[in-house]
């Protein structure tokens, strides 16, 4: 595998990680605000 | 060449850092406003062909004493069904303005549809979910009246709200329907409170054996009931008929209508506990219900798409069954 394959990759799994994450902060402050669960239901 | 390494590594940690910093955002974003695909269908454009709207139609001497009327394009009936939905805001916030969405989605379905402005209780007056209730059941007529004037004759209704809405309109269902302009046919609301225990209003700290966990119960529901309550009243059977103007699911009875429900059992707004006396009160009196408990969401329902979205389909079909458009 070549360097840009390999920080291709890499870049790859950070967008992934960084949606996530964004979209789970926004669940986690609606839960605090609202109640609700972290995981479960909706996925995300 | 060394140099140049370091620099491509730092450009490259550089690059990571932003491409994270974008598509952390990207998530917010998407959370915040992407809907799913069947939510679409609920949200219409007032456009000519759906139906008007009537804005601030005025029903009493306050500023807040105003409904919006939503008709449908359609003039060639000889009767219409009203559907009334009443905004939520804990009881001191929120208008009728923030349920354009629903109100237009019922117009479209070929009802009339109000929504109705009630006095918001603030630090400056002593307004009450009581007494809001009665503005409520004031304002009907007046709804009625004003759909009549506009070449609606209405034969029936519905009422619904969301959150404090949702007890406005259980109140209006559930003890006030008799003396309604037209017959009330059914009533959906979601997250309104019901009861006022205080075992059950656990989040707020009520439920504890203390002075001070009783003076704070006594407190909140004597506001939200308008009169003052003695806190030895409050463990005793004599709080039942205290509490009862405000207690919707005590005014059930084998006569009352269809309704459709839904709760968040991690609510922190409205106590999830209280939603079994108002379960239990529609199975004891062979109320033809529909309940939807959403087990991983809030007051906002925001976690069970697929729960939220079979509630509002049970709601589509309690309106068809019992307010049908296609007479």
């Amino acid at each position: 595998m070549t360097l840009i394959q390999k920080r291709l990759i890499i870049l790859l799994v950070i967008v992934i990680v960084g949606i996530v994450l964004g979209r789970l902060v926004v669940r986690g402050i609606l839960n605090l605000l609202l109640g609700g669960t972290i995981f479960g239901g909706n996925f995300l | 060449m060394k140099n140049k390494e370091k620099r491509g590594k730092g450009m490259f940690v550089f690059i990571c850092i932003a491409v994270f910093i974008i598509s952390f955002g990207i998530g917010v974003v998407s959370k915040i406003s992407m809907k799913p695909s069947w939510a679409k269908k609920y949200s219409v454009q007032l456009t000519d062909e759906i139906g008007k709207v009537y804005k601030d139609i005025s029903y009493g001497d306050e500023e807040s004493h105003k409904f919006d009327l939503y008709v449908p394009a359609d003039t060639n009936k000889e009767g219409y069904g009203l559907v009334v939905y009443l905004h939520a805001g804990g009881f001191t916030s929120g208008d009728k303005a923030g349920d354009a969405e629903i109100l237009t989605w019922l117009c479209s379905k070929g009802y009339v549809a109000a929504g109705i402005n009630y006095t918001l209780r603030t630090d400056e007056n002593d307004m009450s979910v009581y007494s809001q209730s009665i503005e409520i059941k004031e304002a009907m007529p007046k709804v009625v009246e004003e759909a009549e004037n506009l070449g609606y004759h209405i034969e029936e209704m519905a009422i619904s709200g969301g959150s404090a809405g949702g007890t406005l309109a259980m109140l209006y269902a559930y003890r006030d329907a008799a003396d309604s302009p037209v017959p009330v046919k059914m009533i959906f609301q979601a997250v309104g409170p019901s009861s006022f225990y205080r075992n059950d209003w656990s989040i707020y700290g009520l439920d504890q054996d203390t002075d001070e966990s009783k003076k704070a119960a006594a407190k909140l529901f004597g506001v939200m009931l308008g009169t003052e309550i003695d806190i030895n009243v409050l463990d005793t059977p004599e709080y039942d008929n205290l509490i009862k103007p405000i207690s919707a699911f005590m005014w059930i009875d084998d006569n009352t209508i269809p309704s459709v429900i839904a709760y968040g059992a991690h609510d922190r707004v409205c106590p999830f506990p209280t939603v079994a006396h108002l379960v239990n009160a529609l199975k004891e009196h062979n109320v033809d219900y529909r309940y939807f408990e959403l087990p991983h969401s809030g007051h906002g329902l925001q976690n069970d798409d697929k729960l939220y979205e079979q509630y509002l389909n049970a709601v589509e079909e309690y309106l068809n069954k019992y307010m049908s458009t296609e007479k």
